[in-house]
């Protein structure tokens, strides 16, 4: 395979990862997405991490089955994770596909989605404070 | 292209034109009786003149031409398609048998004969094409304006957008309602959606698979679906075909699944209390308060 790994960036706010995809991604360069995500949280312990797809056009099986895998990684590793910006089009891919993404929680746009993961974080924190 | 033909137009053109705009008259009736005498006869002298080119030139060009402006005005005047072919065929008769009569030598007359034959049998069809052509660009366009008609997205409150289907729904009004509501969802950034569906007279198992495939869509984009209007029918309908519909939130009525959306965005509907409020307030007579 000649094709060329593509690195994407992943940006560190407070507590918060935010990687915004920008280029369609092949299916090595997903992995490695996937890879680095959780490598970062790792070392980051972030709370939450934003997933952004708003310049994503094309959703395939692999990179949607990715994501939901992503989801269910990242919170065996205490960290919530928010997609934002999906495309109708991508949208409609992707039920069409079957993978509804049940898992995962979805915003309209990154505003919404810091928005929404700070809700959540804050329930977590909430939830744990009553427990202990 | 055939300089007898022309010559023999030419020399009969008002005798022609007279009684073509007579017989048109008499026998077609309709619209045409509807325009005056001169008028006809203005009409068909051109027709004539065009025939006459025609022959004269080297090409049928000129004719096609003709006729089918012809056609088009007759298509921008109204006039029914099958008057405008009747005159066409009163005109082919009458000419032919003009010249059947007018002409003495057998050979040249079956020549004439042939070729106005030709050329006119050709007028038909030109014709009957801008017809179609018109038929179906009407046709093409009420498409769109039901189209259009039939998911209208709108946005109630900041976030909320409520979209009311009405009548029967198919795969193809399936897919259009999927794609309007999720670009209208992009386009508002709206966080909840209220599907009414009290229009919808039928709710198979087609219909339920759609209608979740887009709530499920919606929830991808980061909004919540809200489905109001489901009549007793459609709710027993729904039981006995064993569709779940459980991952949707479902309300009664319209009414009932917006107060449900301005909740959830912490919003109520409440009576504007006068004694209360501050004048700017009043001005701005905004009935919904944050809780």
């Amino acid at each position: 395979m000649a094709t060329e790994i593509i690195r994407i960036p992943i940006l560190q706010i407070e507590d918060f990862l935010v990687a915004s995809i920008q280029v369609a991604l092949h299916d090595r360069s997903a992995v490695q997405f996937r890879d680095d995500l959780l490598q970062r949280i790792y070392e980051t312990k972030a709370k939450g991490l934003i997933i952004d797809l708003t310049a994503v056009d094309i959703v395939d099986s692999f990179i949607g089955r990715l994501i939901g895998d992503v989801a269910e990684m990242a919170a065996l590793m205490g960290s919530r994770v928010v997609v934002t910006g999906l495309q109708p089009a991508v949208a409609i891919t992707l039920t069409e596909l079957g993978l509804e993404l049940p898992g995962v929680i979805t915003a309209l746009n990154l505003e919404k989605g810091i928005a929404t993961l700070r809700r959540l974080v804050r329930e977590d924190e909430e939830n744990e404070g009553a427990a202990g | 292209m055939s300089q007898m033909l022309a010559t023999w137009l030419a020399f009969h053109r008002e005798a022609l034109v007279a009684e073509l705009a007579q017989q048109i008259r008499q026998s077609i009736g309709g619209t045409y009786a509807a325009l005056s005498l001169d008028q006809l006869k203005g009409r068909f002298a051109s027709l004539l003149d065009a025939l006459q080119r025609a022959a004269t030139g080297e090409t049928l060009e000129p004719w096609e031409s003709f006729i089918r402006s012809f056609a088009a005005q007759q298509v921008a005047e109204c006039i029914p398609a099958t008057e405008g072919l009747d005159a066409l065929s009163a005109t082919r008769q009458l000419l032919l048998e003009h010249l059947r009569r007018s002409l003495e030598d057998a050979a040249q007359r079956e020549t004439a004969l042939g070729q106005l034959e030709e050329w006119l049998h050709r007028a038909h069809t030109w014709f009957f094409e801008v017809y179609l052509q018109d038929y179906e660009n009407r046709l093409a366009q009420q498409q769109r304006a039901l189209a259009e008609l039939s998911t209208p997205v709108i946005q109630i409150h900041e976030n909320i957008l409520v979209v009311p289907l009405v009548g029967a729904i198919d795969t193809e009004r399936a897919r259009r309602i999927m794609e309007e509501l999720l670009l209208g969802i992009t386009r508002y950034q709206a966080e909840m959606v209220i599907i009414d569906i009290t229009g919808v007279p039928v709710v198979d198992t087609a219909v339920a698979n759609h209608l979740l495939q887009t709530v499920k869509a919606a929830r991808l984009l980061g909004t919540r679906s809200i489905l109001v209007g489901i009549s007793s029918e459609v709710a027993q309908a729904l039981v006995h075909l064993q569709i779940d519909l459980s991952g949707v939130i479902t309300r009664s009525n319209l009414q009932a699944g917006i107060e449900y959306a301005l909740e959830q965005m912490g919003l109520e509907i409440a009576p504007i209390r006068r004694e209360e409020v501050s004048e700017e307030e009043t001005a701005a007579g905004r009935p919904l308060q944050r809780i």
